[in-house]
């Protein structure tokens, strides 16, 4: 998944478009390794070490990945999307977003 | 006196008769799955249950013998016809309580009538709880499927393989929000009524409650809950502030 996303905020720098991540790891030290070591330059809640952190309790996310996306008025549009309608839908997504912008 | 006499008679040879003929009934299904057991072929005994099913419908083995069918066979024909007999004849039984588990994963049209003529007309509180239930998890099943659907519409071909044309055609022809504001009323059933009932050791007004605040909350078309805490370096951030920008959220553990 690291290179899907690392593509994705590369393609899209300069687009109104945010990555953010929700990590459940349990050492903080070694999930800051891991952020410099696999190249992660978008930012990620950390949801308290925890599998049932409060940020995924509230979100009900029950597996590692799931992806959800939003609109830029910050609704729900897509949730559990796989990787590959994930562009298709961040385009369709952003297209609207700027088309209003016009 | 006499005639009183003979009526008791009469009496007792009736039930007699219906006691002997219900165990007939119910040994000539004990019968059928032994042989199963020996012979399989699933497909094969699903016709013959089917078959036994209607020579004596009436009777509590029918209703074993078409929930079998219901359980071990998805999406065909035969579990078509066995949804249809139940509806016609066993909602009302008590046998529908443990059956309404198979219903809700038959891949069959007819599956959810079964299960709200179950929740309606059944009489038994434990029976109605189990029909609520399973009619909330096959709406959300087919909920699932048809967000997969709209995510990835190339996907359409690997998923919809799975079921018969008929079942196929049903699931392509929901409407994400109608089919949002018939979970929402089942679970508000659920945790208003049966909240208190035991179901496979599952805590029923847990699972409304949190089901009831997904639909609201949590549904495409609904405002994303805000998220509040702190980044890798102990910084606080929101997504509140990610307002104008289309987001992506990446739940995500390297372990």
């Amino acid at each position: 998944m690291y290179p899907h996303e690392r593509s994705l905020v590369k393609k899209l720098s300069g687009k109104p478009f945010a990555l953010l991540g929700i990590n459940s790891d349990k050492d903080l030290e070694t999930l800051r390794e891991t952020v410099i070591e696999e190249r992660i330059t978008w930012r990620s809640w950390w949801d308290e070490g925890q599998i049932d952190g409060p940020i995924q309790t509230t979100w009900q996310v029950l597996q590692r990945p799931t992806i959800h996306l939003l609109d830029a008025k910050g609704v729900i549009r897509y949730k559990n999307v796989q990787p590959e309608g994930l562009d298709t839908a961040i385009d369709e997504l952003l297209a609207e977003t700027q088309g209003k912008r016009d | 006196m006499r005639i009183t006499i003979v009526f008791i008679i009469c009496l007792f040879l009736v039930s007699h008769v219906a006691t002997a003929e219900e165990t007939t009934a119910s040994q000539k299904y004990e019968a059928l799955v032994a042989a199963f057991e020996e012979d399989g072929g699933t497909r094969d005994f699903a016709k013959r249950f089917v078959v036994f099913a209607r020579e004596h419908i009436d009777e509590p083995a029918a209703a074993d013998a078409l929930l079998w069918v219901v359980d071990k066979v998805r999406g065909r024909r035969e579990t078509a016809q066995a949804i249809m007999l139940l509806e016609q004849h066993h909602a009302e039984g008590k046998k529908m309580g443990p059956g309404c588990k198979f219903v809700s994963r038959a891949r069959s049209v007819g599956a959810e009538k079964l299960l709200r003529v179950t929740l309606e007309k059944n009489k038994d509180k434990h029976v109605q709880a189990q029909a609520c239930f399973y009619l909330a998890q096959l709406l959300d099943r087919e909920a699932s499927i048809i967000e997969q659907l709209r995510a990835d519409p190339d996907l359409a071909p690997r998923v919809l393989q799975y079921y018969d044309k008929e079942y196929g055609d049903h699931l392509a022809s929901l409407e994400p929000v109608e089919l949002a504001r018939q979970r929402e009323k089942v679970y508000e059933r659920l945790f208003k009524s049966f909240a208190d009932v035991e179901i496979d050791d599952e805590d029923i007004g847990k699972i409304a409650e949190d089901a009831l605040y997904a639909i609201r909350h949590l549904s495409v078309g609904k405002l994303a809950p805000e998220i509040k805490g702190i980044d890798i370096s102990g910084n606080e951030f929101k997504l509140s502030d990610y307002r104008g920008k289309v987001v992506m959220l990446s739940f995500w553990a390297h372990w």
